[in-house]
């Protein structure tokens, strides 16, 4: 049988973890399902920086390196590695030096001396004993004297130094270095210098990949899981773009209060789908609404292709135990506990039994079409007018999207909102099975929320918001009525969350019929159809998308 | 050991060490031996199993033993379990594993108990663990000489400190079988590494990962229970016997990484027996074992990878030298050899069983309920309701136990005096909380004996009785969580919680209530009387749940007044309130104004409780707005009458003719005013919220419900009040029904989980 390459080309910066990249899963999920094919092989190019991480965590997922083809620009810049090995060296824990060391075994040292000095003082019976240690310990005193002047002297020095030290970062860093110093490298609204130095770092890089690539003269098409790599469309072969969602363009003001960084990825972006052939898009509204209606891409131009369904229990289901399910519940725990302990708020925080505390999670970062602040809205009347018992976990980093935190603080939910961000794929997935409701409220996706597959394959069900790309999934009006909630009516989010409370069995059970049709979609189902839209491209090469 | 040797309970469940130490307790001449018949469902327990054998050995009673049987032994398994183990039983064995379990064995068991010591990671101490679980030494300082530490190899007591090492007993640990087999073939060149969980536990992890990183060019293969199998091809996770015993005959080699001093695991010695090569890290535990000069031995990895090199090249030479060599590894683990050594450790333990000083005659336990805060009014009666239900419990327990009550000492006494209506047998005592930094309190820990514990906060609070500050108590309960620091824990104590307000608050300052969270975390037990609050302290409290029990709301004695009669018609509803914000006064005087302006309300409304004659005078920002809308109104200022907080007597008979009692408040613990109410033949108009529900489920109050959050439609609930008064009160339950919920009826509900404490 002949074998047909494909390639997948991945463009992730250097300090990218592909294990935290929702994109990242994706992917992982993909290849998985691309090694059982035996009349395809994949060829994934990225940059050299990529390498390493991405195959270990295709090792780690079980993902045999014998099963696609690795090609890689070959070396990092030099720039790089000095900015990751400083990095590197920020980010480790200080140690404790030699001097300090020395410094506490000589005090221990001399504290032994003197306790045993002080009792044979007290306990001999002799005066000339008594006289000779006194003699002893006043020579040994003196000796010490010039040591110790000097060890002061030192002090003295040291806390001047630091004061004139924090003097002068005090005048650079509120006069002179805004007014002076950054003017000259940075326009208001622009990306500050390392952002754009970075910026021109990867943009060279992508430069050697792309030569990398279009040598590649056995790969018959290639296919970018993301847009956000201008690149790709620079690539001779067939080309196949995946658009999973251009969220700015819905939520200008919220995306706009953010990094100021987005503003060029978001011309990236444009430019990109701009530029491109064929796409490929998770849901037929982000084809309809987003590709076809904003950016006038050909119908015909752009195929969708649903994700397969999650599944969470391999990260954390015990076997081998008399009673697997509570080996399983207590491995949970224990789980989140640690994310607990990990993420550390405060002393409340840390010190959580895990297994006392019931709570409904919403699993998302925060950005602005995630309608965190309704769910907080709703969460509060349920705790305070409806006395819900349970707690709200949530995954975003508040640091990172202001409004969330100071809604928490303002309305004194610190106790009972939780914000566990960073959570590992086993910890989330503990996180989803110990759950007694899992929420998402989100106003917009490029396809159906994860949420939805990734906790009722942990048996928790689910309440979500009425939107197009959760509708195209869940087409029984029924169910529809039963977990869907309007995201623009706290009260209406507050209404579906409390009746799911309180019909937890029968919600699941509805929704397990739902799982087990949506479990029929598996991830070689996605390859399948990604393969055929390569293949389409191969046999008659669309140039619907314009090209520019 | 002439005499008839004492029953053992051996309350472990690791198969292998099963097998060699009953077997070994039997050759002793230790025929009756209980083993458990559960353990926790956690990963770390995979090599445990249960198992019935001995049971039929056993000459107790079939009842005793089937209550033995039902036990958790890894948890608390409760007083009444330990007195039946008692009866029977001198020795035990254990393994700490919770917290509960000790202080419940310390508390219960009177014999003499075995802390099995298998040795620990390098840096960690049996001592650490025993103070982490055990509160410092608080409660293994109950088991005086009676806890000995089981040394199952002889060195590992030396890294304990002296109050730990004084109580060594060396048994060592053994291999029930020792003999090597001869049928090992090695025809698979491949290497067998055996690490459990390498997917869950981050020890092993760690172990598997360094492996990796020096032997993963090396065919191999990863023995060893996989509660979760990684995404790895080398790791075979569960292999059924047949393909276990073919393992153990056909790989080539096996490796053992532990360098630990101070543990070992069984693989090695499994190895050793199957006749397999075995190459191990030295430096470990196996040099004790004679592992030191042995062919097999490494002193790096770059050595072990060159001996696995050989072996996988089917170095014949080097293979023969290992095999023939390395028996020698099993020497230190035949029974014939640890025999003696058991012997002798087992006859130090039963000497010390026969030389325990004889029990003193035990005085009667006393128990202090204590308000940490002047409280007047339902927590306060409700102390003293808690107080009179342990008096009662331990009677129909027939474990008479003293109890006293202890309220902060005041100046000014209010309408009643605090201990009014408490029976005579429970003395009383004045308090005043001192405050002991944390040099002073570890002292005091030290004076009573807890010699290892140490302080972890800046500031302690202990309670001053002007005597002996409450040490002669055996059992503190706090009533409220109300302490502004940790407890001295110089004695076990209780909190009896009533509600977590705080949460519901939004104006609720940031950790302002950690002090009183922190406390109940720390409380042996914590008590709540209803399912709300019981939610809350789970969600918001973190209480673990072993630690949280539900009790039944105790009610007050039936009042003494004679109810109104009624013929002269209705003259006021009784609205019970003080000036705390969850009261809802603002939504409670807006709805007034509208039952009289709107509605034409005829009842008067008069105000009763602590602080209420300034419920129009108060300066606190949430009554303030009351003056200005009472003040608008002139029917509203005529109506509604404070009248203060009202001594008991005249209380009653302002509810005894009253139309209806209001309860308006938000959100709390619920209250018994409503029940006083239907005990005088009363109904009640109230809030809907989770405990009144409760409350009116519990007791079938037939409450008429109102909406706390909507004042109008507390006017209109009102004003159906006014007209419905006959028939509500013709659905108010029966005095009889009542009295099933008395304070006798359910003490022994309170009794129950105290005396665990005890």
């Amino acid at each position: 049988m002949s074998v047909r390459h494909f390639g997948i080309c991945l463009a992730y910066g250097p300090t990218a973890d592909l294990r935290k990249e929702g994109l990242g899963r994706l992917l992982i999920a993909f290849l998985k399902a691309a090694v059982t094919r035996d009349d395809v092989r994949f060829v994934i190019a990225c940059p050299e920086w990529s390498r390493d991480g991405f195959l270990t965590l295709c090792e780690s997922e079980g993902i045999p390196s014998s099963g696609f083809d690795l090609v890689s620009t070959g070396g990092v810049p030099v720039g790089l590695r000095i900015a990751l090995a400083w990095r590197a060296r920020k980010q480790h824990a200080p140690k404790e030096s030699r001097f300090f060391s020395l410094a506490a075994w000589l005090r221990s040292r001399a504290e032994d001396s003197r306790a045993r000095l002080e009792r044979r003082l007290m306990a001999t019976h002799s005066v000339v004993a008594w006289i000779a240690l006194v003699l002893t310990a006043a020579a040994i005193g003196l000796a010490f004297v010039p040591l110790l002047g000097l060890l002061m002297i030192c002090r003295a020095l040291y806390s001047r130094l630091r004061r004139w030290g924090r003097s002068i970062s005090r005048i650079l860093r509120l006069n002179l270095a805004p007014g002076l110093l950054l003017s000259l490298f940075v326009r208001p609204g622009e990306e500050s210098p390392v952002v754009r130095l970075y910026r021109m770092m990867e943009d060279a890089e992508g430069e050697r990949l792309l030569k990398k690539i279009n040598s590649l003269r056995h790969v018959q098409a290639w296919y970018c899981p993301t847009a956000f790599w201008p690149v790709f469309n620079r690539i001779t072969a067939p080309r196949l773009m995946c658009v999973p969602d251009v969220l700015p363009s819905e939520f200008p003001i919220g995306f706009a209060g953010l990094e100021p960084e987005l503003a060029k990825s978001f011309e990236i972006l444009e430019h990109s789908i701009r530029g491109g052939e064929r796409f490929v898009t998770y849901s037929a509204r982000m084809k309809w609404d987003t590709l076809v209606g904003r950016y006038l891409i050909p119908p015909a131009a752009v195929e969708v292709v649903p994700h397969a369904c999650w599944d969470l229990r391999g990260s954390i289901t015990l076997r081998g135990l008399p009673d697997n399910e509570r080996v399983t519940t207590h491995y949970c725990q224990q789980l989140l506990e640690g994310a607990f302990r990990r993420a550390g708020f405060n002393d409340y925080t840390k010190a959580l039994a895990s297994g006392s505390s019931r709570f409904i999670v919403y699993a998302s970062q925060f950005r602005p079409n995630k309608n965190v602040i309704t769910l907080l809205r709703a969460y509060e009347y349920l705790l305070r007018k409806r006395f819900i018992a349970d707690k709200l976990i949530l995954t975003g980093d508040p640091a990172r999207f202001p409004a969330v935190g100071a809604f928490i603080r303002e309305r004194s939910l610190q106790n009972d909102v939780l914000c566990l961000h960073g959570l590992t794929a086993p910890e989330l997935a503990a996180c989803f099975h110990l759950a007694e409701l899992a929420v998402n409220p989100s106003l917009s996706e490029g396809g159906c929320p994860f949420t939805l597959t990734e906790a009722l394959s942990v048996g928790t069900p689910v309440v979500m918001a009425r939107i197009s790309v959760t509708e195209e999934i869940i087409t029984e009006p029924e169910l529809r009525d039963m977990m869907l909630f309007d995201p623009y009516n706290w009260r209406d989010v507050a209404a579906r969350i409390e009746w799911a409370l309180h019909h937890r069995e029968p919600l699941l059970a509805a929704q397990n019929e739902l799982y087990a049709r949506l479990r029929r979609r598996t991830w070689r189902n996605v390859v399948d159809d990604c393969v055929g839209v390569l293949e389409s491209l191969v046999e008659a090469p669309a140039r619907a998308g314009g090209g520019q | 050991m002439t005499e008839p040797l004492p029953r053992v309970m051996w309350l472990l469940s690791h198969s292998t060490a099963r097998e060699f130490e009953i077997a070994m307790l039997k050759k002793l001449g230790f025929a009756e031996v209980f083993l458990p018949k559960s353990f926790p469902m956690e990963a770390g327990f995979r090599s445990a199993s249960v198992d019935y054998s001995e049971d039929a050995r056993l000459s107790i009673p079939p009842d005793d033993l089937a209550i033995l049987n039902a036990a958790d032994w890894y948890s608390d398994p409760g007083r009444d379990v330990w007195q039946i183990a008692n009866k029977h039983f001198q020795v035990l064995f254990f393994i700490v594993q919770s917290s509960s379990f000790l202080s419940s064995m310390a508390r219960h068991f009177q014999g003499v108990a075995i802390l099995r010591a298998y040795g620990l990671s390098q840096d960690m101490s049996y001592d650490r663990i025993l103070l982490h679980y055990g509160q410092g030494t608080r409660m293994l300082d109950g088991l005086g000489r009676r806890l000995w530490m089981g040394t199952a190899y002889e060195h590992i007591a030396s890294i304990e400190p002296p109050w730990l090492r004084r109580r060594e007993v060396y048994l060592p640990a053994g291999l029930d079988d020792c003999r090597v087999r001869g049928d090992w073939t090695g025809h698979d060149p491949t290497l067998l590494f055996v690490c459990p969980e390498v997917a869950t536990n981050p020890y092993y992890m760690q172990i598997y990962r360094k492996f990796k990183t020096w032997f993963a060019d090396f065919p191999y293969v990863v023995g060893g229970a996989q509660p979760l199998m990684p995404n790895d091809p080398h790791v075979l996770g569960f292999v059924p016997a047949d393909a276990y015993r073919r393992n153990m005959r056909e790989f080539r080699v096996m490796f053992y990484h532990s360098t630990e001093p101070n543990h070992v695991h069984y693989h090695p010695f499994e190895a050793v027996r199957a006749g397999m090569p075995l190459i191990f890290m030295g430096g470990g535990i196996l040099d004790r074992f004679g592992g030191d000069g042995l062919p097999g031995r490494c002193s790096s990895y770059e050595e072990a990878r060159h001996k696995v090199r050989r072996i996988l090249d089917n170095d014949r030479k080097l293979i023969n030298e290992i095999r023939f060599s390395q028996p020698r590894l099993l020497n230190g683990l035949h029974p014939e050899t640890l025999q003696p050594l058991w012997r002798q450790g087992m006859e130090q333990v039963v000497d010390s069983l026969r030389s325990l000083p004889p029990s003193t005659l035990s005085r009667k336990p006393r128990i202090a309920v204590i308000l940490p805060v002047p409280y007047r009014g339902g927590t306060l009666r409700s102390a003293k309701l808690l107080a009179q239900a342990l008096l009662a419990g331990s009677r129909q327990f027939d474990e008479k136990a003293d109890v006293v009550f202890a309220y902060p000492h005041v100046p000014e006494e209010g309408a009643d005096k605090w201990d009014e209506g408490l029976p005579p047998e429970i003395p009383r005592r004045s308090l005043t909380w001192l405050a002991l930094e944390a040099a002073a309190a570890r002292r005091a820990m030290k004076f009573a004996g807890h010699s290892a514990w140490g302080p972890t906060a800046e500031r302690y609070l202990a309670m001053d009785d002007g005597m002996q500050q409450f040490c002669d108590c055996d059992l503190w309960i706090i009533v409220s969580d109300r302490l502004s620091a940790p407890l001295l824990p110089i004695r076990p104590y209780i909190l009896l919680i009533f509600d977590y307000l705080q949460r519901y608050d939004a104006a609720f300052p940031e950790n302002a209530d950690y002090a009183f969270l922190a406390a109940a975390r720390a409380a042996a037990r914590v008590l709540v009387t209803t399912r709300f609050t019981e939610g809350d302290a789970l969600a918001y409290g973190g209480i673990a749940r072993e630690r949280l029990f539900r009790v039944p709301m105790l009610i007050p004695e039936r009042p003494t007044v004679e109810c109104a009669h009624r013929e002269a018609g209705d003259s006021h509803f009784l609205w019970t309130t003080n000036l705390a914000a969850h009261k809802n006064h603002l939504n409670a005087v807006r709805a007034l104004r509208e039952y009289y302006e709107v509605l034409d309300g005829r009842l008067e409304c008069r105000v009763t409780g602590a602080d209420t004659k300034d419920l129009l005078k108060s300066e606190l920002p949430h009554i303030q707005p009351l003056r200005a809308l009472v003040s608008e109104s002139k029917v509203l200022a005529k109506k509604l009458r404070p009248l203060g907080e009202l001594p008991e007597m005249l209380y009653q008979r302002q509810l005894a003719t009253a139309s209806f009692l209001w309860h308006p408040a938000q959100v709390d613990n619920g209250t018994l005013s409503v029940v006083e109410a239907a005990q005088l033949g009363v109904p009640s108009l109230s809030s809907r919220y989770p405990a009144m529900e409760e409350m009116n489920e519990r007791f079938g109050l037939h409450l008429a419900w109102m909406e706390a959050g909507d004042p109008s439609q507390m006017a209109r609930q009102l004003k159906w009040m006014e007209e419905h008064g006959p028939s509500v009160r013709s659905r108010l339950p029966g005095t009889n029904a009542l009295a099933a919920h008395s304070v006798e009826e359910v003490a022994s509900e309170y009794w129950k989980v105290v005396r665990e404490c005890l």
